[in-house]
């Protein structure tokens, strides 16, 4: 099968074809099943970590509220029992901070606490000026069209913050 | 594995590329595996999820029903 001086073009010919197949092959597979398997990987990561915000959300609204300071669609910030807690949405992080609030943070300490976030929305239930519940919105900068609703009961109702009582 | 003295023979390409293959294939395997796995954990959790908004929704509803 083999030629001292070289191969044959018979040689030559077959290996040539099983290079061309198994390439053909390898990257059929890569484009096929790898990439679409990566990505799909990553978006459910990403899916799963908007989850865990979620879940630390309600946590943090389950954890007792004393007082309501900042109530906007996309921040929100409350008096918990030791410190204030904020959560908001800045350069696609949402982000959680605790200190003390009084028009700014003072003494604040901010966590991460999801990446790759597009938007972020509060959407508080109110009955009769109090909040009783709040709704998390969270869409993902990769999957836009599914965005991650929460919904968290707040068991203890403090009085409305000033800007939100009705006239 | 017998060498022929100045290059390899026909078998020895086929196994390696044969072997090159089989490995090729077990990767995709597994990264499959690993993509099918998060998909089971993400709907388990997206199921808690939802069953969850609904015990707080149902919560939020008897809070509700104390101030109306």
């Amino acid at each position: 099968m083999y030629n001292k001086k070289g191969f044959s073009l018979l040689s030559f010919l077959v290996y040539l074809m099983l290079f061309s197949l198994i390439t053909f092959f390898v990257c059929h597979i890569i484009v096929s099943l790898v990439i679409p398997s990566l990505k799909s990987v990553r978006q459910s990561q990403s899916i799963m970590a908007l989850h865990i915000a979620s879940d630390l959300f309600v946590r943090d609204m389950h954890a007792g509220i004393h007082s309501w300071k900042l109530i906007t669609p996309h921040e929100l910030i409350w008096q918990a029992d030791e410190h204030d807690i904020g959560w908001s949405c800045v350069d696609n992080y949402v982000k959680r901070t605790t200190g003390v609030y009084k028009g700014t943070w003072e003494n604040k300490t901010t966590s991460i606490v999801a990446a790759g976030v597009a938007e972020i929305t509060f959407i508080p239930e109110k009955a009769k000026d109090r909040i009783v519940g709040v709704e998390l919105k969270l869409v993902s900068k990769d999957t836009f069209k599914k965005p991650i609703v929460c919904f968290a009961a707040i068991p203890v109702h403090p009085e409305p913050v000033e800007g939100e009582k009705k006239p | 594995m017998k060498h022929s003295k100045s290059g390899f023979f026909l078998i020895e390409l086929m196994i390696g590329l044969s072997v090159s293959t089989f490995f090729i294939l077990l990767i995709t395997h597994y990264i499959i595996e690993v993509k099918v796995t998060q998909q089971k954990a993400l709907k388990c959790t997206e199921q808690f999820s939802l069953t969850r908004n609904e015990k707080e929704k149902n919560l939020a509803k008897q809070y509700k029903d104390m101030y109306v």
